[in-house]
């Protein structure tokens, strides 16, 4: 793997030591998750998605290609007086929560564009659990597919436990990415990234004696989650018993647009977990991009789903998330001037997973005049990502993920054809809704609209997912 | 807080119950009733009323009335809403034999009253033992929260009686905003009004109840299918479960249209959760499992959770239930407690419930027998795994509280065999009831109705303040005995005693040996994860040479004695020693020892 190598600068602002005491309560900022609409849908018991398919046998994945993006350059110049900007290998050790907060500052104000700052709520000695969403904010950021990258609530690295900064390096790297390159700010158009660094500032930033916490947070929530016989009780009385990660739960539950979890955990290592899933499509699609072992993150992946209560349990068992387990204090150490590897590849593979998420596009392909005010109208619906608009268990429960909106014109009729398949017929809809079904990844949908309407007309036509986002576009009748 | 025993979770579909809209609105009928009724029901509930003053061993105290100022007047047979609850609680907390417990309000913005009482001179009540009171916690038994009140009432008008070591704490409408809409008439299966999107189409309740034929009611409809799930019963009027080869079978569902065109019917009404199948054990997950979206996840129900934990946890009761009987925890059936005959604790509040009530059961009844469906999440069942304390749901009404005969009980519409010929189901119960006790009235009759595009299907079922709930006039005999019952509980709660076999000095070196005795009608507790337990305390300079200073002794049966329990130090002349003795049913004791 080759090692970047970067050319950095050093604000003068200095960092202070971590911090001996908690932080003061902060101001209560309104928490950032309101139930919206869609609401929540079903909750699993975790299990292996069948969608997630491996359509590459493990021996036919290509060895790691160098990553054909390069990290940017480091970030010299200030932005304000007061706020200097961090290099990128002070990310590469552990943060005061003064440094921390000032960063999430820092980077609210850079990036106004794409970063809100907002907060889940507070955790149990009252501070601050910091939500950044990320994407272009001039439209609903919460009406996208989304992924959600999260710090583990049990990262322990090395001896210590796993903080905020490499969920911040990899939140850095993208808005710099964003604001930098035209491309990858329209990307920001059609997709949502939330992150949670610190989903539990007080076991990162509190004195361990100050830390009086006998429930794991990783087992405290409700997927997998049982009474123990134990008089300790480490998985806490009730699912979500504390409030990091109920704040975090609901998370979960109201954003039913997350289609994807990436969380930053340590790798449990090849004797900890034995794999034997080949990777999935997603997955070492993923692994080209970042330069990573598509059969580590396999394996990661199984590991963080597996553990009873966990948060990977619950997105994957709640919003049946794809989940994307990465260790950025893994193999080799940085060099010189350079981030670790480990660290380099967060962005990438961050990237990668938002990628992957199953948004919706629409065109039409041609409109025919049958009669005086009868067309026949073809359009196509596809799934731009990897990841299907519903897991198989819930498809089981509901008929669809999908829905067709239309407006302009009456649809007396619609006919859709997948690959082939004969064309079928879709049920009557319910108002002007219409009920498509599920599409997987990468699937395209050919539909015939029998339209009644004037010559001249427009025809509205708006497809919705709860996590394939929506494509909208107008058809012309005639003219 | 001491947790207790694992539980398998298992997703399972809950089937809602049903309910009516009556045109003879329920507010009616909360005036008292001004006559008697007309069929006078036999006497099969006898409240026992003690005899002895003493508070010795086993012997219950005498009731004897409380003479405080300003005591709001007794409780009368009718049905209340929440504002007379909230008053009622508000005047027994201004007498001062009754504190207010704060609770949040509920979802809907109702306030939760709940009050905390116990005999005076027993210490603070929040370390006290206690036994809970949970009035409708499914949001439809309004006979629930009549009997928390009625037992309530007829606590602190003896309050004094009561044994000093246990405290109460009552919350007659434990779930305000189901219990509102049951009170209101509405076609409510106890959920609340939060909207969640049931049937994962995107739109929040679009498709609930209707009344198709217009009578003013919302009951039962009965959809053609040839996969349904049930079938009729020999009974026309009733269903069973459909088997291969039954026929016509029926989809059965609450009446109404399908709203949203999607082919089913009213599988995603107006709200919402059930507060008491929100819990963790067994909470089903699917959409329309009536759990919400994640357990305990409004303020009201992770509070009481809250509560339920902070306290000593004697005993658990939840009012509520149509079955009439005393039921403890197993909502589904993968629980390992679902299973077998119950705890010993569950077999002595069964005996004590048939003192007090005459309600005579052959078992301590799971959950999800003496309802006749499963209750996936229900409070019982984490109440028992996780609180550990006695669960129990107490059945107000059922359909053998009024003349009806049967030995036994069923409930599930296919016999369960118990130890007699027992053929009955809870609808034949019920039938025998309606039939010999209602004169009939009380049963709409199958019906046919047009749904529209071709479609028919059939309407009927029973009405409210029938099944679900009794007649006003029958609340008196539904809630009688119960508050004999609390009693008897809270004076067969476990009473420590430590029994000290040895206390000598030779020089320097202390010999203590001890025994623990449970003098109660109940055990310490339920076995697994904190049971009974010794700790010898020594004074400063002391030292344990060997032996316990930290016995670990497990459930003491009531009227058992433990093993010895031995520790030899070196203690100065002079030096005290101190045994704790704790269990997590009974009230702590201590005993300072001086040899």
């Amino acid at each position: 793997m080759r090692l970047l190598t970067c050319v950095l600068f050093f604000a003068s602002t200095s960092f202070v030591a971590r911090a001996q005491d908690p932080k003061p309560k902060p101001e209560h900022v309104p928490a950032d998750v309101a139930p919206q609409d869609p609401p929540a849908t079903p909750l699993e018991t975790p299990q292996e998605t069948p969608y997630e398919t491996p359509i590459i046998p493990p021996e036919a994945v290509p060895a790691p290609v160098p990553p054909t993006e390069a990290l940017p350059p480091a970030v010299v110049t200030s932005t304000s007086a007061t706020r200097a900007v961090p290099t990128l290998l002070a990310y590469a050790r552990t943060w005061s929560e003064a440094e921390y907060e000032a960063e999430l500052e820092r980077l609210a104000s850079t990036y106004p564009r794409f970063l809100r700052l907002g907060s889940l709520g507070t955790s149990k000695q009252g501070r601050r659990i910091a939500l950044l969403t990320i994407g272009d904010l001039a439209t609903d950021p919460d009406r996208r597919p989304a992924v959600l990258l999260a710090t583990d609530l049990e990262a322990r690295f090395g001896d210590r436990p796993g903080g905020p900064e490499a969920a911040l390096f990899a939140v850095r790297t993208l808005l710099e990415r964003a604001e930098r390159e035209t491309e990858f700010a329209e990307f920001f158009t059609g997709a949502t990234l939330y992150a949670v660094p610190a989903p539990d500032p007080d076991g990162v930033f509190a004195q361990a004696a100050a830390t009086e916490r006998t429930c794991r947070l990783e087992r405290n929530f409700p997927a997998g989650w049982q009474p123990s016989d134990a008089i300790e009780c480490p998985q806490g009385p009730y699912p979500c018993s504390e409030p990091e990660t109920r704040e975090l739960a609901r998370l979960v539950a109201a954003r039913t647009n997350v289609a994807a979890l990436a969380v930053l955990a340590v790798d449990p290592g090849p004797e900890a977990f034995d794999a034997r899933t080949p990777p999935s499509a997603p997955l070492s699609r993923i692994a080209v991009r970042a330069s990573l072992d598509a059969r580590r993150l396999t394996r990661a992946r199984e590991f963080a789903v597996a553990k009873p209560g966990g948060l990977a349990a619950f997105a994957h068992a709640r919003s049946g998330a794809c989940v994307l387990a990465l260790d950025p204090w893994s193999g080799d150490e940085a060099s010189g001037d350079a981030v670790r590897p480990a660290f380099a590849a967060l962005p990438l593979a961050v990237d990668g997973l938002l990628r992957e998420l199953p948004r919706l596009e629409g065109r039409m392909d041609r409109a025919e005049r049958l009669r005086e005010r009868l067309w026949l109208v073809e359009v196509e619906v596809r799934v731009a990502g990897g990841l299907p608009t519903a897991s198989p268990e819930e498809r089981a429960k509901a008929p669809a993920s999908v829905w067709l909106d239309v407006e302009g014109a009456r649809v007396s009729k619609i006919g859709a054809r997948r690959d082939g398949q004969p064309t079928a017929n879709l049920d009557v809809p319910r108002g002007r809704t219409w009920r498509i079904g599920h599409l997987d990844g990468n699937e395209s949908l050919k539909l015939f609209l029998a339209v009644e309407g004037d010559e001249g007309g427009v025809l509205r036509l708006a497809f919705r997912s709860l996590r394939g986002g929506r494509a909208e576009f107008d058809v012309a009748l005639g003219g | 807080m001491s947790p207790r025993r694992s539980g398998g979770v298992v997703v399972l579909a809950l089937a809602a119950p049903l309910w009516a809209e009556d045109p003879h609105s329920l507010d009616a009928l909360q005036d008292p009733p001004a006559v008697v009724p007309e069929v006078a029901p036999v006497a099969l509930v006898q409240e026992i009323q003690p005899a002895t003053t003493t508070t010795a061993r086993g012997a219950e105290p005498a009731v004897v009335a409380s003479a405080a100022p300003n005591t709001p007047p007794p409780w009368e047979p009718r049905y209340r809403g929440h504002d007379d609850v909230a008053a009622w609680a508000r005047a027994w907390s201004a007498t001062g034999l009754a504190r207010t417990v704060v609770l949040p309000a509920s979802r809907g913005g109702r306030a939760t009253p709940a009050l905390e009482f116990g005999a005076p001179g027993g210490g603070p009540l929040e370390n006290r033992p206690t036994i809970f009171l949970l009035g409708g916690l499914d949001g439809v038994s309004l006979a629930g929260c009549e009997g928390v009140l009625r037992v309530a009432d007829e606590l602190l008008r003896a309050r004094d009686a009561l044994p000093s070591s246990v405290a109460f704490v009552c919350i007659p409408w434990a779930s305000p905003d189901g219990l509102a809409r049951t009170l209101a008439g509405e076609p409510t299966d106890g959920r609340d009004r939060l909207a969640l999107d049931d049937d994962g189409d995107l739109a929040l309740d679009e498709d609930g109840a209707d009344d198709v034929d217009g009578d003013g009611l919302v009951l039962e409809m009965l959809v053609e299918d040839p996969r349904g799930a049930w079938t009729r019963g020999a009974d026309a009027r009733f269903l069973v479960p459909a088997s291969s080869g039954d026929r016509p079978r029926f989809t059965r569902t609450k009446e109404g249209r399908d709203d949203d065109g999607d082919g089913r019917f009213n599988e995603d009404p107006e709200g919402g959760v059930v507060l008491d199948l929100s819990f963790p054990v067994g909470w089903n997950s699917e959409p329309g499992g009536l759990g919400g979206a994640l357990p305990l996840d409004d303020d009201l129900s992770r509070a009481l959770a809250d509560l339920l934990l902070a306290r000593p946890p004697l005993a658990v009761l939840a009012f509520q239930g149509n079955h009439g009987r005393l039921a403890r925890a197993g909502g589904i059936a993968s629980l390992a407690w679902s299973d077998g005959a119950g705890s010993r604790a569950d077999l002595a509040a069964v005996k004590l419930f048939a003192e007090s009530t005459g309600r005579v059961q052959d078992e301590a009844i799971a959950l999800r027998r003496a309802r006749g469906e499963d209750r996936p999440g229900a409070a019982l069942d984490w109440v028992h795994a996780v609180v550990g304390a006695l669960a129990c749901e107490v059945g107000v009404w059922g359909p053998l509280d009024e003349g009806v005969e049967a030995r036994g009980l069923t409930a599930n519409p296919r016999a369960i065999a118990t130890t007699e010929a027992a053929s009955f189901t809870a609808d034949s119960l019920w039938a025998r009831w309606l039939d010999d006790v209602r004169g009939g009235i009380g049963f709409v009759d199958w019906h046919p109705v047009d749904l529209g595009e071709g479609r028919s299907a059939l309407v009927g079922g029973w009405l409210p303040l029938a099944r679900a709930n009794p007649p006003p006039e029958s609340l008196a005999v539904a809630t009688g005995g119960l508050a004999g019952f609390v009693r008897k509980l809270a004076t067969a709660a476990p009473v420590l005693e430590l029994r000290i076999v040895e206390a000598s000095r030779d020089g320097e070196v202390v010999t203590v040996r001890a025994r623990l005795e449970n003098l109660g009608r109940l055990p310490t507790g339920l076995g697994g994860g904190e049971g009974a337990r010794v700790t010898l305390e020594l004074p400063t300079g002391a030292r344990l040479l060997w032996g316990e200073n930290d016995a670990r002794l497990g459930v003491l049966e009531p009227g058992t004695t433990s093993r010895e329990i031995t520790a030899v130090a070196l203690v100065p002349p002079g030096g005290t020693l101190r045994l704790a003795a704790r269990a997590p049913w009974a009230a702590p004791v201590d005993r300072e020892v001086k040899p």
